[in-house]
């Protein structure tokens, strides 16, 4: 039986309410989706947490799964999805706070926070630690980071990542080529900054 | 070709896959522009980057099975937890006499009985000793929540049922001129349907009279008596039955905000008409 048909099998066990199933077919997907969302967030903790979110979300929707695109494909839009929404929460959590301000006797003081964006310093170090393409990965814009990660990373054809994102082919095509042109100038201006001589 | 339109066939013409009229444009301008050709080789060593990508080994923590089972629990859990109690099968148990129900219910009724008629908390119409025309039994919307009113020339026992000839909850015996004057409470969280048996042939009346909390659930499908239920409990008020066949299935979409104007665009067809009475009682005809 090839994977898909596995697949099929324990998906429709799934939807019957076989839970054991269900466990199983977690088990065949959970690595490769850990490995997709430790490559997005560079981060242990957060990528499992994405990975747990995704499977919740999965159970939720298998009952509208027919099987239109193969589960894996699936499985990425809605990692892609979880992580997209992780970052929007963080994006607010931080924007509340960057807006308050504290009153004092003497009048209003602004709080200081840190800039949640990474400057030149920090990418450095991020540097030393990581290579430069994932440095620089994760200063895109988390749409473009996906979308390169997916085709690079994970080794997704032009056709997954459209059946995956729901996209155009061609939208795809060249959103892929915006996202490695955006790349090579965040690369550049990284070179620019810490070349030596 | 300038550089900026270049740019568009980066991607295409690194794969092999620019069609023969462009890609010759191209060439041409990667051998005359300056700025394309610098630009598209830092591209090609961007790509040359990008493929490092695939070589990171990159292990799942040891514990993410668990993880994943923990938090789909939790899920699974909090989902069951917030799904409304099934309405229908409350319906089905109070209108056929469930004895969990009819236990509820058994705890929460109060009824007075009086053989006083100036002691009794509401007005009943005074009867003449020996009339032989009595005031039916009734149902008064007080803004309190509900009373019944009877008065029986002679003595018998008055039947509260869980549902349409289910079980009884509540029995009370009446002398000869006892009237009846009191509220019926629902001290439970959901609404709850009533059927109270008059000793002397009298009509029987049906009640839903809502719980302590008001229900979420405006679908549903059923008896003219679930319907009823329904009603209470979206609208927290009481609504008498005063069909000829409650037990006649219709269905339901509760949306308006006020019980009349949701009743008429959902029962109209069947011929079930709700009307507010004067004293603020609901009541389903036909």
């Amino acid at each position: 039986m090839s994977r898909a048909q596995d697949d099929a099998v324990l998906i429709r066990q799934s939807q019957e309410g076989d839970r054991s199933a269900f466990d199983t077919l977690i088990h065949k997907y959970e690595a490769r989706a850990y490995q997709y969302a430790f490559r997005l967030t560079r981060n242990s903790d957060e990528a499992a947490d994405i990975v747990a979110d995704a499977f919740v979300r999965v159970h939720n929707a298998l009952s509208n799964f027919r099987g239109q695109s193969a589960f894996g494909t699936w499985l990425y839009r809605i990692l892609t999805n979880c992580y997209l929404d992780q970052r929007k929460r963080e994006r607010n959590r931080q924007h509340l706070s960057i807006e308050s301000s504290l009153q004092l006797e003497d009048g209003e003081v602004e709080r200081q926070f840190e800039d949640p964006t990474a400057g030149p310093g920090e990418r450095a170090e991020r540097s030393a630690r990581e290579s430069a393409i994932q440095a620089a990965l994760a200063d895109m814009p988390e749409y473009q980071q996906a979308m390169l990660v997916m085709y690079h990373a994970e080794a997704l054809s032009y056709e997954e990542i459209a059946e995956a994102l729901d996209l155009p082919l061609g939208t795809v095509k060249s959103r892929l080529n915006r996202a490695r042109i955006a790349l090579r100038e965040v690369l550049m201006k990284d070179q620019e900054l810490f070349s030596l001589g | 070709m300038n550089s900026i339109k270049a740019r568009d066939f980066f991607s295409a013409y690194f794969e092999g896959s620019l069609e023969p009229g462009l890609k010759q444009a191209f060439e041409r301008a990667l051998r005359t522009d300056a700025i394309v050709q610098a630009e598209y080789t830092q591209f090609e060593r961007v790509m040359a980057q990008l493929d490092t990508l695939h070589d990171e080994a990159v292990n799942p923590p040891a514990d993410l099975h668990e993880r994943i089972s923990a938090r789909l629990d939790r899920s699974i859990y909090e989902a069951e937890r917030q799904k409304p109690k099934s309405i229908f099968m409350s319906w089905r148990s109070l209108a056929y006499g469930g004895l969990a129900a009819a236990l509820i219910l058994g705890a929460v009724l109060s009824l007075n009985v009086s053989d006083d008629p100036a002691r009794t908390s509401g007005f009943v119409p005074p009867i003449s000793r020996g009339s032989e025309t009595v005031a039916p039994p009734s149902l008064l919307a007080t803004p309190t929540g509900l009373n019944l009113q009877y008065r029986s020339l002679k003595e018998g026992i008055v039947y509260v049922k869980a549902g349409i000839e289910g079980r009884v909850v509540q029995q009370i015996a009446i002398s000869a001129d006892q009237s009846i004057d009191s509220p019926l409470n629902n001290r439970s969280q959901e609404a709850a349907l009533l059927q109270i048996v008059f000793p002397h042939g009298e009509r029987p009346l049906l009640v839903a009279l809502p719980g302590q909390a008001r229900s979420e659930v405006r679908d549903g499908e059923g008896t003219i008596a679930d319907l009823a239920v329904a009603l209470a409990g979206v609208y927290g008020a009481p609504v008498e039955v005063r069909v000829q066949d409650p037990g006649k299935r219709t269905n339901w979409r509760l949306e308006a905000e006020d019980a009349v104007d949701a009743i008429s665009s959902v029962v109209g067809p069947s011929g079930i008409t709700l009307e507010r009475q004067a004293s603020g009682l609901l009541v389903l005809t036909d």
